[in-house]
């Protein structure tokens, strides 16, 4: 009763406003994409305004199809600016089909994206395959495994230097940061801060090259984690890791390598598929930048 | 905008403003819904379903139960689609005419939900009553529906039957359909659903019953094999092929309960072809089709690598688990594939075999049978399954001496001989995991001329390099002497065995006085089996040689794996597992002797069906056409009983057709046969009735188990556990090897029954007990249960497997009677089972309380130096929940000990409850209090917990492990 209610409130809203604007909409898109604490995705239009500071409603699917008027709403947010465009999202630890859908706006369409399937964290959507692997850490080789859990790192960055924003979409940069959550070693430290970082990338030929490395607290500049890899493009959400270290307790360069293995038809953040990585350039007057980055990693043996 | 419309957004956005203050507690409402795993979808009355349909939102992996007015109703819920499960009730389920309470039990992961409903039954909808679900043989009559209560209600009904559903142009006879009892004769496998309408004086009343017609199959099944290469690369079922191409992939759809092939056809390995294959998938795997098809797929040509990500995608759907780099990389190559799988069952349901990186040309094909699982069942007809016949049995040490090593599989002989001057090493034998072809055969030196640093780091190299093969290679390990580590090159070795799943402390236990034996698949999620002479020091024990003795079974992705193994010792040195059991099962058939040599064919089969009616089979309906057949067409039947009927029955005469010479005859064989069978038929029973013993006082047991652990810590939130089934049954063969014959006989038994049941699945396609089990503590108990219950249903089909073929019934029969034969008193058995559930209990308990394994260099856990006064480590570690173990050597070749212990975090208030320790390791007999005998060794590894460890260093910060969950 609530969703139709909610479902009335919109489309008489949509009415109000129609009744105000008599030119033809602008088209928008919309996508929807799981991440490990519930779905995000982008808004996009040839006309800005369409996508910005836009309403995004999530909806988990009931019945075969796609119908906001029975199906179960989750959340809601506000389109904003992110380096592959305007970015919503929602968190929710539910499970089932999902959809998203920003109603009509003055000038601009309504949209609906595709329904996406059930997931868990880093799991495929739609899919049942295991993930419950161990985490990842310097001591996987001793385990019984050899594919580890990547547990979201959040990376909090400051600018590159005075004036100078941390934008994943220039050309090249490092960022220096603060992991603020995170497996150790690289998002906890041996003592248990939390531990600086530093992200660098650049071009190398067709891709992006990209280095995140964490640094003891108490030793300076001394790595003792790191994610080394390439990305196809700053808007890309395919992290693949080439070499990931995590030193243990006999110092560098001991400790496990870790690499993704980029299996067909796995997304980023599944098994087998590159890590996931969502990376926000700051907006207004902050320069800096946060990124999330979770999946899975194969050791090297 | 006009006044109509302003006040109408007036009220909308008033409207919206009193939406979005709605209470919290809607949501929260909501939420809760949510988080059950049960919810009653619909409730139909007095439909032409039925008198009463109920229909349920469970996941597949859930068991439901269900109780009507108080009464079980014993025929369980049947799969309506992804998400759903549906049941029809009837009167004799419990239903009566007015108020009816439902009460529905759902139990998923442990956890349990249910939902009660009442609803009113009006008397006229209870008439009707088509009996429950059948199961039938092609041509054999069927007698559905329930014989009528004389008088009452149910006097003078009009009864009329007709078939509602059946396979596409399927021709089937149905006789008395106007009477309450019909006769189905189908001529055609496939599912039949027929609709009973009953008139009286009210309104219509309806039922339907479902018939799974099944082809005329043994109990073996039909032959199977995904790909001929001779014909187009079809696949080839029961003689019959579908799908072949000059170029492209075969695939066929049928039913899991009839075998029925439904559709088949070939694709061209491009787009348009994997997402035919992806829409079969979705088609046969929603709805109402859910979980009853099967699907197969397989081709010569691999897969394009721009489809490889669909295909990959397609895969998963019908529950094959995540291919791997090397099954994509074949599949490029153009290497052929097989799958089987379900549509829409979870991963681990499928099984797929893709040969990647072999050096010489290897099959893509599966082989093997489609069989019933009698289990399971769909529409009340178990179901049809993949079952591997190949079951190579191993030993480790057949044959040894200080410098020697035999190692055998299948009765082929593998010797090591270490060179000269070599005192001590490994016997390394290694094959390919698809086909058991051989790899290696190595005799490692460790010890011997002075060297042994060098050795050692040559050791560890040159394991490496043999096990490190593609497609994950089958490696058979025995040490030769007794190693003893030299100095920190012994970390290569140790290295090396760990990459195929070795516990640790074993291989740093070989200090020249220890064995070792592991048998293991290079990349294997599975545990490897082990044995080892080393243990705890706190507790001395003495183990006998380290030696394997086992079977080798296919796993989903077809590779071979230890399945169940023994370690032999004085009073069992065969070992205990019944490998003849498991051998007999699948040997090659064998005809049934004639029944009166010499006598015209004629008289004999005279003879013979005069028997069998005597017997009271060989009846119109709903019975089996010859004794033979009746042996596991009516295997359930009491055949002690059979045959004492058969041993008076006398000649009845002439004129019958046949003469007293050949009745004399067939009747003497036929007792020698069904004494066989009941032979067979009894040990089997026997074999599974210390669990009936065992149970309740194991119920009993966890929940002692339970409340120690939870007693000693903060209860944990999220109580979830992990456990390994067939880890149980694992500690049931060691501890049941410890035991003189014949406790040990029945070890063996259920050993055998168990390795052979692993193949089977659960409702949700899932092996029986080849997977991990997650559950709370207080269910943990009856998730094991359960589990073995279905191993214990899989025993009827072995049953009907053996008793079925000649060979197979007289092999068995004479074992029986000797080596097999099982104790008199069950509860002997049941004792060590008992004690083999406590110890996996706590396994699987003590990691969901306490999930951190740490290792630590000093020598108790309350001296490890953390560096900061007031919060010291641990310093209320007890000693019996700390292990100290060898983790490595100095250049001296000195041990280097570190101590090993669980906590739930850093802080002192992190440590279990030293009563815990005790339980667990300390020695089941001897003065003072007792334990469970658990080695420390084999508890303190990170297999037990999560996968997981964590190294705690002293004289640093935190210890270095700051990170974990402080508990000061």
């Amino acid at each position: 009763m609530i969703a139709t209610a909610v479902l009335a409130c919109a489309v008489l809203g949509g009415m109000v406003g129609a009744a105000a604007v008599s030119a033809k909409p602008v088209t928008t898109k919309l996508s929807i994409r799981p991440w490990p604490k519930g779905l995000f995705g982008y808004v996009k239009s040839a006309n800005s305004g369409c996508a910005a500071h836009r309403k995004v409603v999530v909806f988990r699917q009931v019945g075969a199809a796609r119908n906001p008027a029975a199906d179960v709403r989750v959340g809601a947010d506000s389109s904003g600016d992110a380096e592959a465009g305007y970015q919503w999202s929602v968190e929710t630890d539910r499970t089932g089909r999902f959809y998203a859908e920003a109603q009509k706006a003055p000038g601009c369409a309504a949209a609906r994206s595709g329904a996406i399937g059930s997931f868990s964290i880093g799991g495929a959507p739609g899919g049942n395959e295991r993930t419950d692997f161990p985490p990842c850490g310097p001591y996987v080789s001793e385990g019984t495994t050899y594919i580890c859990k990547f547990e979201q790192l959040h990376l909090d960055l400051d600018q590159e230097g005075p004036f100078n924003p941390c934008r994943f979409g220039s050309g090249s940069g490092d960022c220096p940061g603060i992991a603020t959550n995170g497996l150790f070693p690289w998002g906890r430290s041996f003592g248990g801060g939390r531990p600086k970082v530093k992200i660098f990338w650049g071009w190398n030929g067709s891709s992006r090259s990209l280095t995140v490395v964490a640094y003891r607290e108490d030793q300076g500049n001394t790595g003792t984690a790191h994610l080394g890899g390439t990305v196809p493009n700053a808007g890309s959400a395919r992290f693949t890791i080439s070499d990931g270290f995590a030193q243990n307790d006999s110092g560098y360069p001991n400790g496990d390598h870790f690499y993704t293995p980029d299996l067909p038809g796995q997304t980023a953040g599944d098994p087998g598929g590159p890590l996931a990585i969502n990376f926000q350039n700051g907006s207004g007057s902050d320069f800096g930048a946060v990124a999330d980055i979770w999946g899975y990693l194969y050791l090297k043996r | 905008m006009n006044a109509r419309k302003l006040l109408l957004a007036v009220l909308v956005a008033l409207g919206c403003v009193a939406l979005a203050a709605l209470p919290a507690w809607a949501g929260s409402a909501a939420n809760r819904k949510s988080g059950s795993d049960l919810k009653i979808e619909s409730i139909r009355v007095g439909s032409k379903a039925g008198p009463l349909a109920v229909k349920v939102e469970a996941a597949v992996t859930a068991r439901l139960g269900l109780r009507v007015n108080g009464q079980v109703v014993r025929h369980g819920f049947q799969f309506a689609g992804k998400g759903s499960q549906a049941i029809e009730l009837r009167a004799a389920d419990g239903l009566r005419p007015g108020a009816n309470e439902l009460r529905i039990r759902a139990m998923r992961g442990g956890r349990i939900s249910t939902a009660t409903r009442t609803v009113r039954v009006p008397s006229w909808a209870l008439l009707a009553d088509a009996g429950e679900d059948a199961t039938a043989r092609v041509k054999v009559h069927a007698e559905l529906g329930t014989a009528p209560a004389v008088g009452g209600k149910t006097a003078g009904l009009r009864y009329r039957w007709r078939i509602v559903k059946r396979p596409k142009g399927a021709r089937a006879l149905l006789r008395g359909a106007d009477g309450p009892q019909p006769l189905l004769r189908a001529k055609a496998p496939g599912t039949y659903v027929l609709r009973m309408r009953a008139d009286g004086n009210g309104p219509a009343s309806f039922d339907q019953v479902t018939v799974a017609i099944s082809p005329d199959d043994p109990p073996i099944g039909v032959p199977l094999n995904t790909i001929d290469v001779n014909n187009g690369g079809a696949i080839v079922i029961g003689g019959q092929a579908y799908g072949s191409s000059p170029n492209g992939s075969a695939w066929v759809v049928l039913q899991r309960a009839t075998r029925k092939v439904v559709e088949s056809g070939s694709i061209s390995n491009d787009d348009g072809g994997v997402a035919k294959l992806a829409s079969l998938s979705a088609t046969y795997g929603g709805g109402g089709n859910y979980m009853k098809y099967l699907m197969i797929v397989s081709g010569r040509f691999g897969i394009p690598a721009a489809q490889a990500g669909a295909f990959g995608q397609f895969a998963k759907s019908i529950g094959v688990a995540r291919l791997g780099e090397e099954n994509f990389a074949a599949l490029r190559d153009g290497q052929q594939f097989s799958l089987i799988g379900i549509p829409g069952a979870p991963s681990g349901a499928g099984t797929v075999r893709i040969p990647g990186g072999y050096s010489t040309p290897t099959s893509g094909a599966i082989d093997g049978f489609l069989q019933k699982n009698q289990a399971v069942d769909i529409d009340g007809s178990p179901v049809y399954e993949f079952v591997s016949p190949e079951h190579p049995s191993f030993d480790t040490k057949y044959q040894s001496s200080a410098t020697t090593n035999t190692m055998t599989v299948n009765g082929n002989r593998y010797p090591g001989n270490l060179p000269a001057g070599a005192t001590a090493g490994f016997h390394v034998v290694v094959f390919e995991s698809l086909t058991m072809r051989l790899l290696d055969n190595l005799a490692i030196k460790t010890n011997g001329n002075g060297s042994d640093r060098t050795w050692q780091r040559e050791a560890g190299e040159a394991i490496k390099k043999a096990i490190n093969r593609p497609g994950g290679a089958l490696v058979m390990v025995e040490t030769i002497g007794k190693p003893k580590a030299a100095g920190p090159e012994w970390a290569d070795v140790v290295n090396a065995l760990g990459q195929l799943g070795a516990n640790r402390q074993y291989v740093n236990a070989l200090d020249g006085t220890n064995e070792y034996a592991l048998v293991s698949r290079w990349a294997s999620d599975l545990p490897p089996a082990e044995a080892s002479t080393a243990y705890d020091s706190a507790f001395p024990q003495s183990y006998p040689p380290a030696r394997l003795v086992g079977v080798f079974a296919r796993t989903r992705t077809s590779t071979f794996e230890p399945n169940v193994t023994s370690v032999p010792n004085e009073a069992n040195p065969e070992g205990a597992v019944n490998i003849g059991l498991i051998n007999v099962a699948y040997q090659a058939p064998q005809a049934w002797p004639d029944l009166s040599p010499g006598s015209p064919a004629g008289e004999t089969a005279a003879a013979q069906k005069f028997i069998c009616e005597a017997l009271n089979f060989c009846q119109a309906a709903n019975s089996c056409s010859q004794v033979r057949d009746c042996f596991w067409q009516k295997y359930g039947s009491d055949w002690g009983l059979k045959h004492s009927i058969l041993v008076s029955l006398g000649y009845p005469g002439d004129g019958k057709g046949f003469n007293q010479k050949t009745f004399t005859n067939v009747r003497a064989q036929l007792l020698t046969e069904i004494a066989a069978v009941a032979n067979v038929q009894h040990y089997l029973t026997e074999l599974q009735e210390p669990f009936d013993k065992s149970a309740t006082r194991s119920y009993v047991d966890l929940q002692d188990i339970s409340k120690k652990i939870w007693d000693s810590v903060q209860r944990p939130a999220g109580d979830n556990s992990t456990a390994w089934l067939l880890g149980f049954i694992g500690k049931a063969v060691a501890l049941g090897g410890f035991a003189p014959p014949p406790v040990s006989s029945a070890a063996a038994g259920l050993a055998a029954g168990f390795g052979l049941a692993s193949y089977l699945s659960a409702p949700s396609g899932a092996p029986i007990l080849g997977s991990e089990i997650k559950a709370r503590a207080a269910t943990l108990g009856s998730e094991m249960l359960d589990r073995i219950d279905l191993a214990r249903k899989t025993t009827i089909g072995l049953g009907m497997l053996i008793v079925s073929d000649s060979g197979k019934l007289a092999i068995a029969n004479k074992h029986v009677d000797s080596d097999w034969s099982l104790p008199t008193n069950p509860a002997t058995t049941a004792e060590f089972l008992r004690t083999s559930s406590k110890q996996w209990f706590y396994e699987a308990l003590i990691p969901t309380a306490f999930p951190i394994l740490i290792r630590g260099n000093a020598t108790n856990a309350r001296s490890l130096d953390c560096r900061d006064s007031n919060r010291a480590g641990w310093p209320n570690q007890p000693d019996s929940d700390q292990m100290l173990a060898t983790t490595g050597y100095d250049t001296n070749g000195n041990p280097i000990r570190s101590i090993f212990y669980f906590t739930s975090g850093i802080g002192g208030g992190s440590s279990p409850d030293g009563s815990l320790g005790n339980a667990m390791f300390k020695p089941r007999s001897g003065p003072g209090e007792t334990g469970l005998g658990m080695e420390k060794l084999g508890f303190f590894t990170p297999r037990l917990f999560g996968g997981k460890i964590a190294h705690a260093v002293t004289g640093f910060y935190a210890c270095q492990v700051g990170w974990l969950p402080g508990k000061y």
